[in-house]
């Protein structure tokens, strides 16, 4: 999608949401990202690594050059997966200045006009709304039981196929977060939670929500998910689209304001990232900038939530886990070492070596579908160092990876089932 | 010779991909880990092989185009920089462990190799020696083009000490192993020479290299002082007294304050003036003598706390403070510079304080961390990149440093290379006949100069005669 | 030639020298190079006397030689040439030593045993340990690349030197390096005059990195029936945490006994040697040695293992392998020893992967044999010099066998350094 189109002529950035040029300056060039970039250790090329794209934006920033097409290229060849942010020692916010370079280059280009209309569709009103979801996911359905019997994926243009190669081979019933209003806690209730469902995890892995809230149920958590609640904005952030993203975000903080709770909780890696980066977001408007950062310290991960409760009864899970690290998780929230410890204490169960669990599947959002050639790269190491690993089951915390690496499982005809590691917790929990 | 026509017959050896030849690509190599000099090249190519690597060397032997051998850019002498609007011959996609024989000790692997990434997938025991403080990202090439030191060379050597063979692509592109498995062979020790050559005598394409066993124990201790003279006193007693730690590693107060708010603090005292990180290895059964002495000489200098780490975390701890205080330095301000001057360790406190009176009288802001243990300064000099005179400033406060150290018995390098940055130095430390001597020498591997031409020699003829370094980035076109 | 008579030159160099510090005609038969005699020995008193001889030298094109303390003069091919012997046991002087900073400067002409008793007044010593220390001189060790056992611990000349001034053909003096122990500013010259057999000049002086003396030091010695057996224990130890300062593998006939013997030195803390030597002596009865004590005469043994004939046998060659390339060596050595009729001295320094094999015999036979040796050295991976043999095992032996890589390099060298081919002709491999 980072489309064939003529940039603008106009050299440098536009002043409507202004680059912040002394983030960009506290890169000091040491190079330390580098090893940390899968595209930078897939291609080799220099602009394709954190300090070459960061390099890139200065040049834009002062002038050197225009936003160019091999800029945007770059811009969008990178995967936004930050694990160069947990490698820079001068702790420069490396995903903020790439979607912001990306909201420059999407507010300054022309797309045609079927794209311009197609992303406002998607980012703005499909993914926001559970009642198009539902709608989009009907056929999806009738596809999917379509392609249970016949081979009709082949059949697809290659990124159709791609999106149909990423859709569970079984979809259970939508979960409608209207349904969930109000979980009680089992036991002694601990804490009151909201939980924050999203968008496309209500239609596409249903049940690791309906799982997730009760395994909170059984740490000792109230749970409210309000229906109110709309995509985080995410998808929408890594596009450019970020006047799309505030909107998302504002209504959010609406929403999750009124329920007066201690803790949002969140089991998709990506959308806690993204949630506790509103504050960032949304630091220009005046109106909403203390409250969205007031809203982006309540946001948890589920794993640090459970983390911090006790643990409810387990019987023993004898199994072998590959834990793998969803980017967002690890280098977007610092988050690696609680869902391992948690996974760790289920009787039984062990935890295999993942050589290369930090890196990006290649999933990174909808990259998969917009990179395809570099996203299968990643991919196909991926699925070698699960087949290598020795593990049963891969488990990681993200919907995205849980999809990507599940894709490439069963393209590598693996029989290895691939969950959140939530539903490691409630199996073990629940003895079956 | 025409650019099409160069970057259409690169493409043609190496496969399109591996030639990068946009504008915008041309910019991003206008620099490596030193960046008040830039310089961008016509070219980059990026081969996958040794046989890539030879035919690329002899087209442009052919062709007479000057080239320059790139790893990870990393280094901080700015050795990699295309002067001369040469080809950068970058080892980027070479980057397969070859072989880990581990009944011989032994590795043999390819130049892009990331320094780090060698011992951690030999495991079991055994490691590379050799760990420069940008070890997560450098390459093995690189290493053995600047002849890398780090923290722990103090006790277990250099990259001279632990890269046994070499395969090199000589500038007219015939390729030739230096060395080898075993620890000699006969002729003249042309590896030897080769490693610290800074990418001057062609392209290494493979490395063999010792592996070494990791210590049985390791004990780590950080020792906090109210003055850096104190400290520095400290280091030289140290070594004076016969202890050789597997590091002796110094950070003085604004390199402290950089690291605890940085993202990688490390739990330094934030008001203390300068605290060395010292390590020692080897048998548990020599740990009380050592420790005894070091404790000792550290009280001795009213050392106000000397804390030994009690595990692994703590111990990765407080080195992740240091390996990464360069990154946190640099983040105080909008560029930085760093030098690499060594001194004989006895003159650490007269230096040390001569950088603080140049940081004075140049109105600049210099943090100090650095290799204690071998004499080893890292002035890092943090300055406003918008700010248009800064550089001059920093460049002249660092010419003064560097001939302080040269003056104190010492040299102007301790690992990262003489590169573009310090060449006009050169005649402080060497006469004509002494650069003389190298030139003959580098001529017998690249007799037109074309390989990485205007690197390590000065430029000037005149001894002590400084001259202008800076030139102006070349800028490529951009539409 | 310009000088027509040996006493014509002989007047010359006495003019530079003086006639006391001149040799010539008979006088100067003690300094013939294998049989070939020299027309005149000088003996410079300082360096400016010795590039003055250079400038003669290269007027009159003489070919020269230099010569330290004579020990190790027969390592080289036959000279093409020899004219003038330049002797530098005059230029023996102690220029620096800096005890707190760990390094020592000395003048090329000092022995080995001044050099260290001049370092022992302060409890440090050059961990160089060549044979015949009283006769060696610290020039003649680095032209020749000399080293002793231990070198596993401590390196050979090339790791310990980091300074070094040479007078090239011309006379020109030259440095390179610097007087601190960290130091990467210039090319490192010294490399390519260590082992050059002053092919390239003269060197003049250097600067060492020193060490303290260990606190103690003990020997300890396996005995095994079995060469097999006594592999195994040296690569055991070698691969273990013991950290002996030298670990040799000894023939039974170097050991004057019926067994072959692995001998280790432990130097440093007395706590760490006595606990090393004993886990040795430990190890070793577990790996079925016939015995294995501490030997309180260790330090007869460690001369046997530098020199295992005691510096009686026609030739000695060195090979240098990969550690798992000893064993066989020593083997074929043994087997050859026995097919030719040759006897056989052998020593390991088993962690460098050196292994030394004297031999005496009818010269033809010993051609034979080190040929075939020098065969299975390289076949490991390496590759055998001799270091001393009679002209005529020379005539039938290369003394360096196969230069594998870089000749070219070093032939250019030798026309950039040396152009007239005055200095050493012929002596270093590839006939340079």
């Amino acid at each position: 999608m980072a489309g064939q189109e003529q940039p603008r002529q106009a050299p440098g950035f536009d002043q409507l949401d202004p680059f912040n040029l002394r983030k960009a300056q506290s890169c000091i060039h040491c190079g330390l990202c580098l090893e940390h970039c899968p595209t930078y250790r897939e291609t080799g090329n220099e602009a394709a690594s954190p300090r070459g794209r960061i390099y890139l934006m200065r040049a834009v920033a002062g002038g050197r050059m225009g936003m160019t097409q091999a800029f945007v290229d770059q811009m969008y060849l990178c995967l936004d997966c930050r694990a160069c942010e947990s490698a820079c020692p001068s702790g420069v916010p490396y995903g903020q200045l790439v979607e912001a370079a990306r909201g420059q280059i999407e507010r300054n280009r022309r797309r045609p006009w079927w794209q311009s209309r197609l992303r406002q569709l998607v980012y703005a009103q499909l993914l926001p709304s559970p009642a198009l979801l539902a709608l989009a996911f009907w056929p999806a359905r009738f596809y999917l039981a379509l392609a249970r019997r016949w081979p009709v994926e082949r059949l697809l243009p290659s990124r159709l196929r791609a999106l149909s190669e990423l859709l569970p081979r079984e979809i259970g019933a939508p979960f409608w977060p209207a349904h969930y209003q109000q979980v009680p806690a089992q036991g002694q209730a601990r804490r009151r939670l909201a939980f924050f469902s999203g968008c496309v995890m209500s239609f596409a892995l249903p049940d690791v929500h309906r799982v997730t809230l009760q395994v909170l149920a059984r740490a000792g958590c109230a749970v409210e998910t309000p229906p109110e609640q709309t995509c985080c904005g995410a998808l929408a952030v890594h596009a450019g689209e970020r006047g799309i993203a505030r909107a998302l975000a504002r209504r959010n903080i609406a929403v999750f304001e009124k329920l007066g709770v201690d803790q949002v909780v969140v089991n998709s890696a990506g959308c806690g990232a993204m949630l506790k980066e509103y504050g960032e977001l949304l630091a220009r408007d005046h109106q909403y900038a203390e409250r969205a950062h007031r809203f982006a310290h309540q946001v948890k991960d589920v794993s640090e939530v459970l983390f911090e409760l006790p643990r409810p009864p387990m019987r023993p899970l004898p199994v072998k886990v590959a834990y793998d690290e969803p980017c967002h998780l690890q280098h977007g929230q610092r988050i690696s070492a609680q869902p391992k410890q948690l996974l760790q204490e289920v009787p039984g169960l062990e935890l295999v070596k993942l050589p290369g669990a930090d890196r990006c599947c290649g999933s990174a959002g909808i990259y998969n579908l917009t990179q395809p050639a570099m996203s299968q790269r990643l991919l196909a190491q991926k699925v070698q160092a699960v087949q290598d690993s020795g593990a049963q089951v891969v488990a990681t915390g993200n919907p995205g990876c849980i999809l990507q690496i599940r894709r490439g499982l069963r393209q590598a005809g693996s029989p290895i089932p691939v969950v959140h590691p939530v539903e490691l917790l409630d199996q073990a929990q629940r003895g079956t | 010779m025409d650019h099409t026509k160069l970057i259409s017959d690169l493409i043609r050896v190496v496969g399109q991909g591996a030639v990068l030849y946009r504008p915008e690509e041309l910019l991003v190599y206008e620099a490596d880990g030193h960046t008040i000099d830039k310089a961008a090249p016509r070219a980059i190519v990026l081969p996958s092989s040794t046989e890539q690597v030879s035919q690329v060397l002899r087209y442009l032997h052919q062709t007479g185009i000057p080239f320059v051998p790139r790893g990870a850019g990393t280094g901080l002498s700015g050795g990699s920089l295309a002067l001369e609007n040469g080809v950068v011959v970058c080892t980027a996609r070479m980057r397969r462990i070859l072989e880990v024989d581990i009944p011989n000790l032994r590795a043999v692997v390819e130049p892009g190799v990331a320094n780090i990434r060698l011992s951690q997938e030999v495991g079991h025991g055994y490691a590379y020696a050799p760990d420069p403080s940008s070890q997560a990202a450098c390459s093995i090439g690189g290493n053995v083009a600047e002849n890398s030191g780090g923290p722990h060379c103090l006790k277990h050597g250099f990259t001279t000490n632990h890269v046994l063979g070499v395969e090199l692509v000589l500038p007219e592109g015939e390729v030739v192993m230096l060395g080898g498995k075993a620890e000699e062979y006969p002729g003249l020790d042309l590896r030897g020479f080769v490693i610290g050559s800074e990418g001057t005598l062609g392209v290494v394409t493979k490395v063999m290299v010792r592996l070494v066993r990791v210590p049985e124990a390791v004990k780590t201790l950080l020792a906090v002082f109210d003055t850096v003279d104190s400290a520095t006193r400290t280091v030289s007693d140290i070594i004076a007294a016969g202890v050789i730690p597997s590091a002796l590693e110094m950070m003085d107060h604004v390199v402290i304050q950089a690291v605890e708010r940085s993202p990688v603090a490390a739990g330094y005292p934030l008001d203390a003036a300068a605290v060395l990180l010292i390590e020692l290895d080897g048998p548990p059964e020599g740990f009380d003598w050592e420790m005894a002495q070091v404790r000792e000489i550290c009280q001795r200098h009213q050392a106000r706390e000397v804390r030994v780490a009690k595990d692994d975390k703590e111990r990765a701890l407080l080195w992740r403070g240091r390996k990464h205080a360069i990154g946190a330095v640099g983040a105080l301000a909008t560029a930085f510079y760093t030098q690499d001057g060594v001194i004989p360790r006895k003159r650490l406190p007269e230096l040390l304080a001569l950088v603080a009176d140049v940081a004075k009288r140049y109105q600049l802001t210099i943090g100090n961390v650095f290799h204690a243990g071998d004499g080893n300064l890292h002035p890092l000099i943090v300055y406003d990149a918008n700010d248009g005179d800064a550089p001059r400033r920093v460049q002249q406060a660092g010419g003064e440093i560097m001939a302080a150290c040269v003056a104190a018995g010492g040299s102007l390098s301790g690992e990262h290379g003489i590169g573009l940055e310090k060449r006009e130095y050169m005649p402080l430390l060497f006469s004509g006949a002494d650069l003389a001597a190298m030139a003959q020498a580098r001529a017998a591997f690249n007799p037109d100069g074309r390989c990485n031409p205007g690197k390590v020699f000065p430029t000037s003829t005149g001894c002590g005669e400084v001259g202008a370094i800076t030139k102006p980035g070349v800028l490529p076109a951009v539409a | 030639m310009a000088v027509a008579t040996t006493s014509q030159l002989a007047q010359r160099l006495g003019a530079i020298v003086s006639a006391r510090h001149t040799l010539a005609d008979e006088a100067a038969r003690p300094y013939a190079i294998d049989g070939l005699v020299p027309q005149a020995v000088a003996f410079p008193g300082s360096v400016g006397e010795l590039c003055e001889l250079l400038r003669l030298a290269q007027q009159d094109k003489l070919a020269v030689c230099p010569w330290g303390g004579g020990t190790e003069i027969s390592f080289g091919n036959l000279p093409e040439r020899l004219d003038l012997v330049i002797a530098l046991p005059r230029l023996n002087q102690l220029l620096d030593h800096q005890p707190e900073d760990l390094i020592a400067t000395a003048q090329a002409g000092m022995t080995l045993h001044t050099f260290q008793a001049h370092l022992g007044v302060h409890n440090q010593f050059l961990p160089l340990d060549p044979p015949c220390p009283e006769r060696a001189t610290l020039g003649g060790m680095a032209a020749a690349s000399s080293s002793g056992l231990l070198r596993l611990r401590y390196g050979l000349p090339r790791d310990l030197i980091i300074r070094m001034v040479v007078a090239g053909a011309g006379g020109t003096l030259s440095a390179s390096g610097a007087k601190v122990v960290k130091n990467v500013a210039g090319f490192d010259m010294a490399k390519l005059y260590v082992g050059s057999l002053g092919a390239l000049g003269i060197i003049t002086e250097m600067t060492f990195r020193v060490r303290p003396r260990p606190l103690a030091r003990r020997s300890a010695l396996a005995r095994f029936s079995q060469l097999e057996a006594a592999r195994s224990m040296a690569l055991a130890v070698i691969h273990s945490e013991l950290l002996p300062e030298a670990l040799e593998i000894l023939s039974p006939r170097t050991l004057g006994n019926e067994a072959w013997g692995v001998l280790a030195l432990f130097g440093g803390g007395p706590e760490i040697v006595a606990a090393h030597a004993k886990r040795f002596i430990d190890r070793a009865g577990a790996a079925g040695a016939q015995a294995a004590e501490e030997v309180s005469a260790g330090e007869l043994l460690l001369e046997q293992a530098r020199r295992p004939d005691g510096g009686v046998a026609a030739v000695l060659a060195q090979a240098s392998v990969p550690l798992t390339g000893v064993a066989p060596v020593l083997a074929v050595a043994e087997q050859l020893g026995a097919q030719q009729s040759c006897t056989i001295w052998s020593a390991a320094h088993f962690g460098s992967g050196a292994v030394l094999v004297a031999a005496d015999g009818p010269e033809p036979a010993l051609g034979q044999l080190l040929l075939a040796l020098r065969q299975s050295a390289v076949g490991q991976g390496g590759s055998l010099v001799l270091r001393r043999a009679p002209e005529g095992v020379k005539r039938q032996v290369d003394v360096w066998g196969e230069v594998t890589g870089g000749l070219t390099v070093m032939r250019r060298l030798k026309e950039n350094f040396d152009p007239q081919r005055i200095l050493s002709p012929g002596r270093l491999a590839g006939g340079l």
